[in-house]
């Protein structure tokens, strides 16, 4: 890979749904290119399209018409095996809900990305161990999640997000349901998660989350202002 | 792994289909078993028993070598003739020294391939002196005594003994004995060979003083049996009605008494349709199951999907979860199911107190009742899978946000 090659570009993304209203786009013509080690905030405000565009970009949700490429390469037509192994190594999401299993532990939540690229116990043993400690969870390894709280809770979250080491993070308002103490918290992994060169896309509504990335993207009715 | 963590996080939301599955495999199990033992316990029961015998009448002696090719056992057969054969000694001969008016014998053919001949089988196993009734003395003159019998006459295997054929139509007793010269030459209506004893049997229940080979009864009468009365047992009693049929298109009259086949034919074929109906009845519970796995799961699978689970593994996930469900409800199901068996037994037997049925849950049909269930279940995965392929994974997380 070239150094100048984006490690995720989206071009010309479409997303339209067929409403009784008639058709409403969600991203309509967006383009966004992030480079390696980037830090980017998408901001707007609800319905501007940047859940739309993280779920598209992550391979989570497929665009209308457009094209994404992962490291240069369009995943347009990737098998559906290929995509599931994009998503397991090479991308980490942290989503606003958390979407913890709440009867797991800590440490079996951790597990579930390594479970499903079929790590041996003992690496997987040694990951999880590791991005604990990276957010400060290390000692809630045991704990069943339901008895986290939020701002906890959202650090289980990203640490699953890396334990597979993944080269972009996207996250998708990670602080939209934590306070001020948990945000502060949260952020501050972001912020170390940059300094360790890791790729990262910050979708929020909160300029003051946005102010910490190196680049702000802007968003409203589906297109890219700035 | 994860199907193992699933099944730890969700087992409390299978109890309770678990239980109810439990239920319906034991009782599957244990009626399966039962009616999978009934055809044998009943071929047995008719086997040992005279209850069922098909008496065939007016059979003719060609017609014997259709009999072979039919599935019955042959249990004995008389030749009904007017000619009656007397059993004697060659040198003294009279016919009231006979054994033939006081205790008769009878003709009897060895049947290609049924082994269960009754009475070929009990002089065969009762056999002190001679050689054994086998295919190939059958078709030779062959001459078998009771012990008593030839006590009586004084003669051993291989000695040989005289057999006349006579005939009551043309002579009476009296006018025989009294016709009967002195230099012992014949007359007109007798006709007498002499033959060896071919071998000598102690007496078994019912059985009669000779038996002969029926080319040994046309050597001496010098006609062919007009009228042969066979009776025999369906080699298996699940074909009874088939070959019952089969012999009445043959013979004239076919009688037999099987009110009891017909019972236990009928509590066979309900037997099975309750566990076909068992069986539906667990693929609705599996399907059930598995609907509200999917719908409370619907969040779990997208987050899967999100972190990296493929479509494929999604469904080893759920089968393999499922599938394992299933196997524990049908290891409790064997455990439980002896009970059952032993309780529907003791029913069965209060019934039928001759039949006899044994408390065991070994059958081939139980493996693959479990396999068709597991089939059932991976295509109800299948199917919820398709379900959702039409969905994108945000679109699962966000109905799971929905469903909380």
């Amino acid at each position: 890979m070239e150094d100048n090659t984006p490690i995720i570009e989206g071009r010309h993304l479409f997303k339209k749904y067929v409403l009784h209203q008639g058709d409403y786009y969600a991203l309509n013509d967006v383009s966004i290119s992030v480079q390696s080690g980037e830090y980017v905030a998408v901001t707007g405000h609800s319905g501007s399209g940047k859940s739309t565009l993280m779920n598209i970009l992550g391979s989570i949700d497929a665009p209308t018409s457009g094209e994404i490429l992962f490291e240069g390469i369009s995943i347009k037509d990737y098998t559906e095996k290929q995509l599931a192994q994009l998503r397991n190594r090479s991308i980490g999401y942290v989503f606003q809900s958390f979407y913890l299993e709440p009867n797991y532990t800590v440490g079996k939540n951790v597990e579930m990305p390594l479970l499903i690229a079929g790590y041996d116990a003992r690496e997987r043993k040694k990951r999880i161990q590791a991005v604990l400690e990276q957010v400060g969870m290390e000692k809630h390894i045991h704990q069943k999640a339901y008895m986290l709280s939020g701002g906890e809770k959202q650090r289980v979250s990203i640490a699953r997000a890396l334990v597979c080491n993944p080269k972009l993070i996207l996250a998708d308002e990670p602080c939209g349901n934590l306070d001020s103490e948990n945000t502060a918290i949260v952020m501050d992994i972001f912020h170390k998660l940059h300094q360790e060169q890791k790729t990262i896309i910050l979708i929020t509504h909160s300029n003051e989350d946005a102010s910490q990335a190196e680049r702000q993207i802007r968003m409203k009715d589906g297109k890219i202002l700035s | 792994m994860i199907a193992l963590q699933e099944l730890r996080v969700n087992s409390r939301s299978f109890l309770m289909t678990a239980c109810i599955s439990v239920l319906i495999l034991t009782a599957l199990t244990a009626i399966l078993s039962i009616a999978s033992q009934i055809p044998d316990a009943l071929n047995k029961y008719v086997n040992n028993s005279a209850f069922s015998t098909m008496r065939i009448e007016n059979v003719r002696y060609e017609d014997l070598e259709f009999l072979e090719t039919v599935q019955i056992n042959v249990s004995d057969m008389q030749v009904e003739s007017e000619a009656e054969l007397s059993v004697g000694l060659p040198e003294d001969w009279l016919p009231d020294f006979t054994i033939t008016t006081e205790t008769e014998g009878g003709g009897s053919k060895y049947m290609q391939n049924m082994t269960e001949d009754c009475t070929i089988r009990n002089i065969n196993q009762n056999l002190c002196e001679g050689e054994e009734w086998t295919e190939l003395k059958d078709r030779q003159n062959g001459l078998w005594l009771s012990a008593g019998a030839a006590e009586v006459l004084g003669v051993h295997a291989g000695d040989l003994v005289s057999l006349s054929a006579r005939r009551y139509n043309s002579a009476t007793l009296e006018e025989v004995i009294a016709s009967f010269p002195a230099s012992g030459s014949e007359p007109e209506w007798m006709n007498t060979i002499s033959v060896p004893v071919t071998g000598i049997y102690r007496e078994f229940t019912q059985c009669k003083s000779y038996y002969y080979t029926l080319p040994l009864y046309i050597s001496c009468c010098m006609q062919e049996p007009e009228e042969i009365t066979v009776f025999a047992k369906c080699q298996n009693v699940m074909h009874f009605h088939r070959i019952k049929n089969l012999l009445n298109t043959h013979f004239l009259s076919v009688d037999a008494k099987y009110e009891i086949i017909d019972s236990m034919l009928f509590l066979i074929a309900a037997l099975y349709i309750i566990c076909i109906c068992l069986t539906v009845m667990e693929i609705m519970m599996l399907y059930s199951m598995v609907q509200t796995y999917f719908h409370q799961r619907v969040q779990a699978f997208g987050l899967l999907r999100a972190l990296g689970l493929s479509r494929g593994g999604m469904l080893f996930v759920i089968s393999t979860l499922i599938i394992s469900v299933l196997t524990i409800c049908f290891g409790f199901a064997l455990l439980l199911s002896p009970f059952m068996i032993q309780y529907v037994v003791n029913v069965i037997e209060d019934v039928f107190p001759d039949i006899i049925l044994h408390i065991s849950n070994r059958n081939i049909l139980i493996p693959a009742i479990y396999a068709v269930l597991s089939v059932a279940v991976l295509c109800i995965c299948l199917l919820n899978l398709h379900e959702y392929r039409s969905a994108y994974l945000s679109q699962l997380l966000r109905n799971g946000d929905e469903t909380k």
